[in-house]
């Protein structure tokens, strides 16, 4: 029974999908909807009963099956931010048609349900499960305007790519299963570390596993994908599947990668890779790549929807920098970045999309001087952008700092190089989408005369409650940063 | 009282700058502007005078805070005679600027914002004392930059935005890189420019891209070129003449007469500081590219037609004389580096402002044939600007470019008696020019002087007006005090300068860096300084 009680913060969120798909369906025309305070009060909810939940320490569940440790309560407090920045973009914006609000958050807030699962779970199973419920949730989400074509173009793409990762995840965790007896990451750690393991099958599991992985991970080989859905999805869609599933894609990474391919070190926080044979190259290089590519792309993208697609893949690499490194230093690292870029990018979208309004096209020449004499709106997407891209003067830059300084310590120095050569040309990319929301003189194109946007104070509101943070996590990177490491304390018992 | 002075003077026009997008009427936003940047000016001149007089024991109005403790990371903010200097040229410039942008109607309050964000940049860039904190408010100087000429700059703006965009980016990343690998270099890790003088970071050999590098230099070249991007150094240029052709008034001076002596003093401050022995390696490239550009910069100028492309060649030749001081290693040539940037920093601004408020009058204004009619001929204020501003750019005796182009000479002539040549050569047909200039704008025959309504509206145009003159006034006055009576400037500057030519020699505690053969004559600058 205790077991269950540890699983309230879902059992919240299960109850708020519940709520509002009655609420809709008793629905007869009524002008007040009461969707975005149902799912804000769900979502506070399960945050509160998230924290309540781990007041006793870490612990066990279903025999090993979930865990919560801080990892865990890490990922499951910064999902449910997470719910409630998309929930806010798709209530507060223009592109979710308000009859169909309801619909969207029910469905979003099953996908974090899936993420929490996700983060929590140290069973292989449970975790492929959890990754396909969250992608399948993304599928829907992605082609939510039914209306237009392009949504349903970019729900199937994602459909097919989330089948592949499923099926790679699943040749991957059977693998394991057959070699270790078991579907425990620790377990399976212990058995591969006591017992040995040949280094092909070793080196094939881990393939295999990653080449599941780095569908939503967003990282080379698998990340073509990315631009091709981002570019058709809505926005808030865009903002689940590059802050949720690339966020819980890189918790299951990180639990994988450590707990079954790595051993601890000599001193503490820092690991190597098992069996003596080192695939952190592999991820060095994909990395690198991950990097490097998208971020020359993105100079020459003409659709401000892909070229933030585009970028979003460059951070990936730079998430991966953290990772490789098997540090406490480069974990701690991803998590912040992770967090800032929660609400940095989801800031950033948001604007987008009030300046796209409904129907406008994301085209640059579309979008020209989108935010020509509105000052609030300029000054907040810019801060939103500089912060994402890791400009100072915000905690962007520090997040950096802190995954680059990684690969420097660890002597990465190739890696290193390329990181700042892609952090400058997505820099340049970046100029250009702004100038071109920024354009102050010369004719504006026709589509601006039918309803620009409105800051009215509810979006202005959200857009606070995410700069305030953001200007926060500047201030007080350090206590962000400790928690972060301390997070990692509990995972690898 | 001194405790919270550098940050209220970094932070006063931040607070202004934020004030813009709540202010909701343009007047009231303009003079809360105004008074945001007269405060943190004023602060300034007091900074600047407490150093006055006081030689080496000046209060440093030291702050530290920490900030990020995982990584060693502190807000820590000093003042030194360099710094002081580079902090009274902007706190004098941007009250300035901003006035002279008192009348725009077009999203005055945006550029005001982003004038006030520059200055608060720079103002953080100069007093930093740890190095992440220094890059982070260098970082930030590039942004304001970018909007300012990519939203208010003329019809070439997006691509002159671009690519100072790429170009300062670039700059950024490199900067970074140099330091990411100096912070790592030091064990314990520190970004504090103390605990890292001296070059006391372990030199080591790293692969990059399967090459092996020693570290110091790799990161010495990093920094090298992350502030021949920011600064324009001949053959790197192109990038900023676009940018001034397109910039408005006031950003070009910002960018020209504050930005630019902030990049080279920060160059100057961490090369000495971080890489003494690297920097005694490279002081001979330094001062070559430093020749070429001054060079470089006279011969463009003497071809120029436009205004706009004079005024870039201007900055150019000044970023070479600093570079040539820095190459010179002669303390007479750093103090005459940080006073030339100051007098120049407002020639510079005289001479931009001026261009603006011409060409906004006279769109069509270039460089006239001889025998054509100008519209500003006999125009006395205007005139009298640009005359002192000229003069002074040239180094006339008796204003104040006098004072710190003969210093960097003297201390050239120190190292090579061709430096003394071509810059000397440099600067006469740098005075051909704009003495040409000058003529052909100011003293030859008016548009309209035969028709005499026509000549009454053009000389009414061509003079300045009272708030033109009024903004004009502390500049001119300025240039000319500093001609005459250089004194207290360079007593302030003379401390500071020369301890950090002081870190060029070894320390006796450390055994003495390996350097290679024939240039271990050269190192110490009372050496060198003997032959001036």
């Amino acid at each position: 029974m205790s077991s269950f009680a540890q699983l309230l913060p879902e059992a919240y969120l299960f109850a708020t999908v519940l709520g509002l798909i009655l609420g809709e369906s008793a629905n007869f025309g009524e002008k007040l909807r009461l969707v975005l305070p149902t799912s804000l009060l769900g979502i506070a909810g399960a945050a509160i009963q998230t924290v309540l939940a781990y007041q006793g320490g870490p612990a066990e569940f279903f025999g090993g099956t979930i865990v919560l440790d801080g990892f865990a309560l890490f990922f499951k407090l910064a999902f449910l931010v997470l719910a409630a920045i998309v929930v806010c973009s798709a209530c507060l914006g223009e592109e979710i048609a308000e009859g169909l609000r309801a619909e969207f958050c029910a469905i979003l807030l099953l996908g974090t349900i899936a993420l929490m699962v996700a983060a929590s779970a140290t069973s292989l199973f449970v975790i492929l499960i959890a990754l396909q419920l969250a992608g399948g949730c993304g599928y829907f989400l992605a082609g939510f305007n039914r209306d237009a074509s392009g949504a349903s173009k970019a729900a199937l793409k994602w459909f097919f790519c989330s089948l592949f990762s499923g099926a790679f995840l699943l040749f991957g965790f059977l693998a394991l299963f057959v070699l270790a007896g078991t579907a425990n990451v620790q377990e399976i750690h212990h058995q591969l570390a006591s017992h040995g393991v040949s280094s092909t099958v070793a080196l094939f599991s881990f393939a295999v596993v990653f080449l599941g992985l780095s569908l939503p991970l967003f990282v080379f080989p698998s990340q073509f994908w990315v631009p091709e859905v981002l570019e058709e999805a809505n926005s808030p869609a865009g903002a689940y599947l590059v802050l949720g599933l690339r966020a819980g894609a890189f918790a299951v990474a990180t639990r994988i990668w450590v707990a079954v391919f790595s051993v601890p070190g000599a001193s503490g926080g820092v690991w190597a890779p098992l069996s003596g044979w080192d695939w952190t190259a592999w991820i060095a290089l994909s990395a690198g790549l991950t990097m490097i590519l998208p971020a020359l792309l993105a100079i020459r993208q003409t659709h401000a929807k892909r070229l933030l697609a585009c970028m979003a893949v460059a951070q990936s690499g730079f998430l991966l920098l953290g990772l490789l490194v098997l540090e406490e230093v480069g974990f701690a690292a991803v998590l912040f970045n992770l967090l800032v870029d929660l609400l940095a990018f989801g800031g950033l979208l948001f604007v987008l999309s009030l300046c796209m309004g409904r129907g406008r096209s994301a085209e640059l020449k579309d979008l020209r001087g989108a935010l020509r004499g509105r000052p609030w709106e300029a000054v907040l997407f810019v801060v939103f952008f500089v912060a994402w891209l890791g400009i100072p003067p915000f905690a962007g830059a520090i997040g950096r700092f802190a995954l680059i300084g990684a690969a420097v310590r660890r002597e990465w120095f190739t890696l290193a190089f390329l990181s700042l050569l892609a952090m400058a040309l997505s820099v340049g990319a970046a100029g250009r989408l702004m100038l071109s929301l920024l354009h102050l003189g010369g004719e504006l194109p026709s589509s601006h005369s039918e309803g620009g946007i409105e800051l009215s104070s509810e979006r202005r509101g959200f857009l606070l409650a995410l700069l305030i943070p953001l200007v926060g996590a500047t201030v007080f990177a350090n206590s962000l940063l400790q928690w972060a490491g301390q997070s990692l304390k509990f995972i690898f018992r | 009282m001194t405790k919270l002075m550098l940050s209220s003077m970094i932070l006063a026009p931040l607070v202004g700058a934020i004030c813009q997008t709540v202010v909701s009427k343009p007047a009231g936003a303009r003079i809360v502007a105004f008074l945001s940047s007269v405060f943190s000016a004023l602060i300034g001149v007091f900074i600047f005078l407490k150093g006055v007089g006081q030689g080496a024991n000046a209060e440093a109005f030291s702050e530290q805070l920490s900030w990020i403790g995982s990584y060693a990371i502190s807000y820590e903010l000093s003042v030194d005679g360099v710094s002081r200097i580079g902090v009274l040229l902007i706190s004098v410039l941007f009250p300035v600027l901003l006035a002279s942008e008192w009348r725009r109607e077009v999203a005055g309050r945006g550029l005001n914002g982003l004038l006030l964000i520059l200055q608060c940049a720079l103002l953080g860039t100069l007093c930093a004392q740890d190095l992440f904190l220094l890059f982070f408010f260098w970082a930030l100087s590039s942004i304001p930059t970018f909007f300012l000429v990519g939203v208010w700059g003329g019809e070439g703006r997006e691509s002159a935005a671009f690519r100072a965009l790429v170009v300062s980016a670039a700059s950024n990343a490199l900067f970074f890189g140099a330091l990411i690998l100096t912070y790592y270099s030091r064990d314990p890790h520190s970004f504090l420019i103390r605990d890292l003088v001296g070059g006391q970071f372990q030199d080591r050999i790293i692969q990059v891209v399967g090459v092996d590098l020693s570290l110091r230099g790799v990161a010495f070249t990093l920094l090298c070129l992350s502030m021949a991007l920011r600064a324009p150094v001949w053959p790197l240029n192109g990038w900023f003449s676009k940018l001034i052709d397109e910039a408005p008034a006031s950003v070009a001076v910002a960018i020209s007469a504050a930005g630019v002596p902030v990049a080279v003093q920060t160059f100057a401050r961490l090369s000495h500081l971080l890489f003494p022995t690297v920097f005694l390696d490279f002081s001979d490239s330094i001062l070559a590219v430093g020749v070429v550009s001054v060079l470089v910069g006279a011969v463009v100028a003497l071809g120029q037609r436009r205004l706009t492309g004079l005024f870039s060649n201007l900055v150019l030749i000044q970023v070479g004389l600093s570079l040539m001081a820095l190459g010179s290693r002669s303390s007479s040539a750093m103090v005459g580096m940080v006073y030339q940037q100051f007098s120049a920093g407002l020639a510079l601004a005289g001479v931009g402002l001026l261009f603006g408020i011409l060409f906004a009058k006279f769109p069509q204004l270039s460089f006239l044939g001889k025998q054509e009619p100008s519209p500003l001929a006999g125009a006395s204020s205007s005139g009298l600007v640009m005359g002192v501003s000229l003069c002074a750019l040239t180094g006339v005796p008796g204003l104040s470019g006098f004072v710190g182009q003969s210093l960097i000479l003297m201390g050239g002539y120190g190292r090579s008696p061709m430096v003394l040549l071509l810059g000397s050569v440099s600067l006469f047909l740098l005075m051909i020019c704009l003495f040409g200039i000058y003529r052909a704008l100011f003293l030859g025959a008016r548009v309209g002087q035969h028709d005499d309504e026509d000549a009454e509206a053009q000389a009414h145009s061509s003079e300045l007006n009272v708030r033109e003159k009024a903004f004009f006034a502390p500049i001119i006055v300025a240039m000319v005090l500093l001609g005459l009576y250089p004194k207290p400037f360079l007593d302030v500057i003379r401390p500071a300068a020369e301890t950090l030519l002081s870190s060029l020699s070894p320390p006796p505690s450390l055994p003495a860096p390996a350097m290679p053969e024939g240039s271990s004559s050269s190192v110490n600058p009372e050496k060198s300084e003997s032959g001036t």
